[in-house]
């Protein structure tokens, strides 16, 4: 058997197609169709076979989210392991998107706080500053400040993920692998219970009493446990994809809910 | 005429700005510069860029919320504000009904029609038509870029009085509705990925992660460095118990000798 392998210019493919990781954004799986497109062309050139590359596309339409920046990282990384993959069947597949949600996490956390935060606040106060005196430089020492760090990530996040990748799970034995990716699935689960929490929100204003400050369904199941309602939906869904419902269903069957609940005032923002 | 046609060009370059590496190419600071460029000032523009790039800070995207549209909202304001003489307040004011608006339309991608391509992507995949599958991406953020650019040039076009009208026919339980939507509708991905990657050897650390946020509110950086100090106490332990496996095997009750 022929041995695949990742040269530099695929992964130059896996950094140019992740700059539209913004692009196709929505609320069911955020950044997937994006994600699956920055693995489009490497997985084309690991999985030969039709079935093979099936199997992975649909690993990449998996959730994802991630700041930019720090996603072609991800991507690098993920690309070492579909590497990995593409040689030895035996791996395990699986392992693929926990490091995906495992990295996700903290690359999100810091890519926010580093990015959106503090180099937007500098690139926006140096930018202003210039242009309201009517400076050009205003603009251009915006974009400047800001994008210089961003591509530079991009760039060499891909390469480093992809270093980091392999010397991950190059030389070593099948045994301790296996802990790994057990530690790795550890992570992981730890950032889907904390995004569960965080990110989706459901808000119930009804009043349970009469009078200007009754309590409301929320405030009680909050006083119960926060983010109780997000936790059981969750699950919830999870069971019923299990059973075969269609997602699709279950999209709009959340709409047409949220509407309703517009309506007649059972939901709320 | 000119004025049309530039402000397309303008605004259609500024939506593609998460298509080119979330670059910030669409933040007023920058349009308003072109748009000054177009109305034949540029200072002016400069200046409005400016002073509208401040109104619109902290409107940022971080995570999973989404503010009013900066974007068609700063080229629209300063393009208004150069046009007619307009002061700051009163262009940002007019441009607000528009902002609003786009973020309705962006819901309304984000909630229905970006999904629903995903849904496509994945039978695409299944019949095997994968280079298909991946340009769903490159589909949706055209359908995105040019939907927005439409919205700005009409909204300039048909005057702020007309939006303003059409705001007033939608039902605002739709609006309302279609944000509550965006809040709930991640459950849907994550339920996904629990299917996946959640099975009862892990399941104790989901729920940490879930208590971090919920109960201790730690942000994402503060779970993510819990769940690496799980993820490296239970790697030591089953390490352990692994090498003792392989020397009880192989090493014929080694470690008895210290009783």
């Amino acid at each position: 058997m022929t041995s695949k392998k990742i040269e530099k210019k695929d992964l130059h493919s896996i950094f140019l197609r992740s700059m539209h990781m913004d692009a196709s954004f929505n609320y069911e799986r955020m950044q997937s169709l994006a994600f699956s497109y920055t693995m489009a062309g490497v997985l084309e050139k690991l999985y030969p076979d039709i079935e093979d590359r099936k199997k992975a596309t649909k690993r990449h339409l998996e959730m994802f989210n991630c700041t930019s920046a720090t996603s072609p990282f991800i991507a690098g990384v993920i690309t070492s392991m579909e590497e990995k993959k593409a040689n030895d069947p035996s791996f395990d597949e699986s392992s693929i998107n926990t490091m995906k949600v495992g990295l996700m996490g903290p690359l999100a956390g810091i890519g926010d706080s580093i990015f959106w935060g503090s180099l937007r606040v500098i690139a926006t106060g140096i930018g202003v500053s210039f242009a309201k005196q009517g400076s050009i430089l205003g603009p251009i020492l915006f974009l400047l400040i800001f994008n210089i760090p961003n591509f530079l990530v991009r760039y060499f996040g891909t390469i480093l993920g992809y270093k980091a990748g392999v010397s991950l799970i190059g030389n070593m034995a099948s045994k301790l692998m296996e802990t790994i990716t057990y530690s790795i699935n550890i992570l992981g689960n730890v950032v889907i219970g904390g995004m569960v929490a965080s990110m989706v929100i459901i808000n119930i204003p009804l009043k349970i009493s009469g009078g200007t400050n009754a309590q409301t369904v929320q405030s009680l199941l909050d006083s119960i446990m926060p983010a109780l309602l997000p936790l059981l939906l969750t699950f919830f869904i999870s069971k019923i994809l299990k059973k075969g419902v269609k997602v699709l269903y279950i999209l709009l069957g959340i709409v047409v809910i949220s509407i309703l609940g517009a309506v007649f005032g059972f939901l709320a923002v | 005429m000119l004025e049309i046609i530039g402000l397309f060009i303008i605004t259609f370059i500024a939506n593609m700005q998460d298509f080119l590496g979330s670059s910030f190419i669409g933040r007023p600071l920058v349009t308003g510069m072109f748009v000054g460029l177009l109305f034949g000032d540029v200072t002016q523009g400069l200046i409005m860029g400016a002073t509208l790039e401040l109104a619109f800070i902290g409107l940022l995207a971080v995570g999973a919320s989404i503010p009013p549209d900066e974007i068609i909202g700063g080229i629209l304001a300063s393009a208004l504000s150069l046009k007619h003489g307009y002061g700051i307040d009163i262009a940002l004011t007019l441009s607000l009904p528009i902002s609003v608006f786009g973020l309705l339309v962006k819901n309304f991608l984000y909630v229905i029609v970006f999904p629903a391509m995903t849904h496509k992507a994945d039978r695409l995949v299944d019949e095997g038509k994968i280079k298909q599958a991946a340009n769903m991406n490159l589909i949706a953020a055209m359908t995105r870029i040019t939907l927005l650019t439409l919205v700005t040039v009409i909204a300039y076009i048909v005057g702020n009085n007309t939006i303003d009208f059409i705001l007033n026919y939608i039902p605002k339980a739709l609006i309302n509705g279609l944000t509550i939507a965006t809040n709930i509708l991640p459950a849907v991905g994550f339920a996904m990925l629990v299917n996946m990657i959640f099975s009862k050897k892990v399941a104790p650390f989901f729920f940490l992660g879930f208590v971090c946020v919920a109960y201790l509110k730690l942000d994402m950086i503060g779970t993510s460095i819990v769940g690496l100090i799980f993820a490296g106490i239970m790697y030591i332990i089953m390490n352990e118990i692994n090498q003792n496996k392989t020397s009880s095997v192989s090493g014929n009750g080694d470690e008895y000798d210290d009783f």
